[in-house]
């Protein structure tokens, strides 16, 4: 499976705990992403794997590795459907 | 160039604006890149373009290290546009770097243009680099009063040709029309050059002084008789906006920030109070301590003396660095906007 690696052409900002996305590629549609999200939305460089991601998760928010899992696929599942992952690059695990 | 931003208030963006406005945040910010035009506008705020550029303002232009450290110090402080303005930004050869430069930092790049300059290789450039969006302006719907406004033969035709591949490049495109007062007439027409081409647009009726302090842009403001008839013409309701809950405050020096080509740190692009220079002092330093910046953030509503007892303040749509460049008192009154805030208040209680 391809690292997590965001889209090009996107700006965010962390704004306190969250963060906003724009994607001027959609007349500035702008996206929000809670705690978690924002902070699994830095860890989407290109150089992580997905197991860098979870193990991340697992130590700095104090959760099993089934539930990290879970969180983690449903939110790559959502920057999917958003069109927020670079679909074109990224290095294998 | 128009000093209004012209992106969309989503929800999502607007819970954001609230979040910059309360921790001084310069989310929206501005930069000079260059004070060279195409165009001499009658009403460019800059300086008097009828004549050569002021020697100090050529010669304090900021090199392209300087605008390199100016976006550092914008991303380091959270901005998250980043606005290239000038002069006409598209005259500078650095804006293709300054664009890619920015979107490495993960902002987003937009550019105020004429649009004149922007042919298909400057465009191909511009969106390559990573553009994010473009705010043109329009200043008329013929020739003639193009370059009545502008000074320039067939300006027209070259910002229209330069809009149009604009849109077809994909790239965000909102057009900002410029009402004066021999413009006024032909703003169906102005509309219509949007509709046309399914285009967003604001309306524009600020003329400020000039920086420069020279005299003359404000002869291009609409007359009351023009206002009057614009309140009751077939676009009122651009104009008859309410503002029902009598803020005064602006984002200055909170969630906006400007810097000109000379490098002054401005609360605003709109509101020219000298705050800075980064040939001094780094722009983070002067946005957290600049003792300007500070003061301007601790305005509190109530010093707006004015407008407190105004029984207009409804009508009024104010703009605390237009009333600062017109009177150089942030936060009195101009009799402009005191004028057509009455004449709105009157007709809407008629
Ligand atoms: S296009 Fe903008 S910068 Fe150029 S002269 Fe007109 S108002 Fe001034
Ligand atoms: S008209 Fe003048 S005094 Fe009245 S609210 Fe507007 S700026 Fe304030």
């Amino acid at each position: 499976m391809t690292n997590p690696k965001r889209a090009q052409h996107l700006s965010w900002r962390k704004l306190g705990e969250h963060t906003v996305i724009l994607d001027s590629r959609v007349n500035q549609e702008v996206h929000h992403l809670n705690e978690v999200g924002a902070y699994l939305w830095e860890l989407c460089t290109g150089e992580n794997s997905l197991s860098d991601i979870k193990n991340n998760l697992v130590s700095d928010f104090d959760i099993d590795e089934g539930t990290a899992d879970k969180d983690i696929m449903y939110f790559l599942d959502e920057l999917r459907t958003k069109s927020l992952l670079d679909t074109t690059e990224g290095t294998n695990e | 160039m128009s000093k209004k931003d012209p992106f969309f208030k989503t929800h999502l963006l607007e819970k954001s604006l609230q979040y910059a406005f309360k921790n001084c945040i310069p989310l929206v910010s501005t930069i000079e890149i260059t004070q060279t035009c195409n165009f001499k506008c009658s009403h460019c705020y800059n300086y008097d373009r009828t004549g050569p550029m002021p020697k100090a303002t050529k010669d304090n232009q900021m090199t392209k290290e300087q605008v390199y450290q100016v976006i550092d110090g914008l991303g380091e402080l959270g901005a998250l546009y980043i606005n290239f303005t000038g002069g006409e930004a598209t005259a500078s050869p650095h804006l293709e770097d300054y664009i890619a430069y920015v979107r490495s930092l993960h902002m987003e790049p937009r550019l105020k243009s004429n649009g004149a300059l922007i042919d298909k290789e400057k465009c191909e450039k511009l969106v390559n680099a990573g553009l994010g969006g473009v705010d043109i302006s329009l200043y008329g719907a013929t020739e003639e009063v193009y370059q009545d406004f502008t000074g320039i033969k067939n300006s027209l035709s070259t910002s229209l040709a330069g809009i149009d591949r604009l849109k077809e490049s994909g790239v965000d495109l909102h057009i900002s029309i410029i009402i004066h007062r021999r413009n006024v007439h032909q703003l169906s027409e102005m509309i219509e050059i949007c509709n046309q081409r399914s285009l967003n647009f604001q309306l524009s009726l600020e003329v400020t002084d000039r920086y420069d302090d020279s005299n003359g842009a404000r002869e291009n403001e609409i007359t009351s008789e023009q206002f009057i008839d614009l309140l009751k013409g077939p676009y009122k309701e651009y104009f008859n906006g309410k503002n029902t809950e009598k803020a005064v405050q602006c984002s200055c020096a909170r969630s906006v920030c400007g810097i000109s080509s000379s490098g002054d740190v401005y609360p605003c692009i709109g509101a020219p109070i000298k705050s800075g220079n980064i040939n001094d002092t780094s722009l983070v330093d002067i946005w957290k301590n600049s003792k300007e910046l500070n003061k301007i953030r601790n305005i509190k509503e109530t010093d707006f003396k004015s407008c407190q007892t105004c029984d207009y303040i409804e009508s009024c749509n104010r703009s605390s660095g237009s009333v600062y460049i017109n009177t150089g008192d942030y936060t009195g009154c101009d009799p402009t906007i005191y004028k057509q805030a009455k004449i709105k208040h009157d007709l809407s209680s008629k």
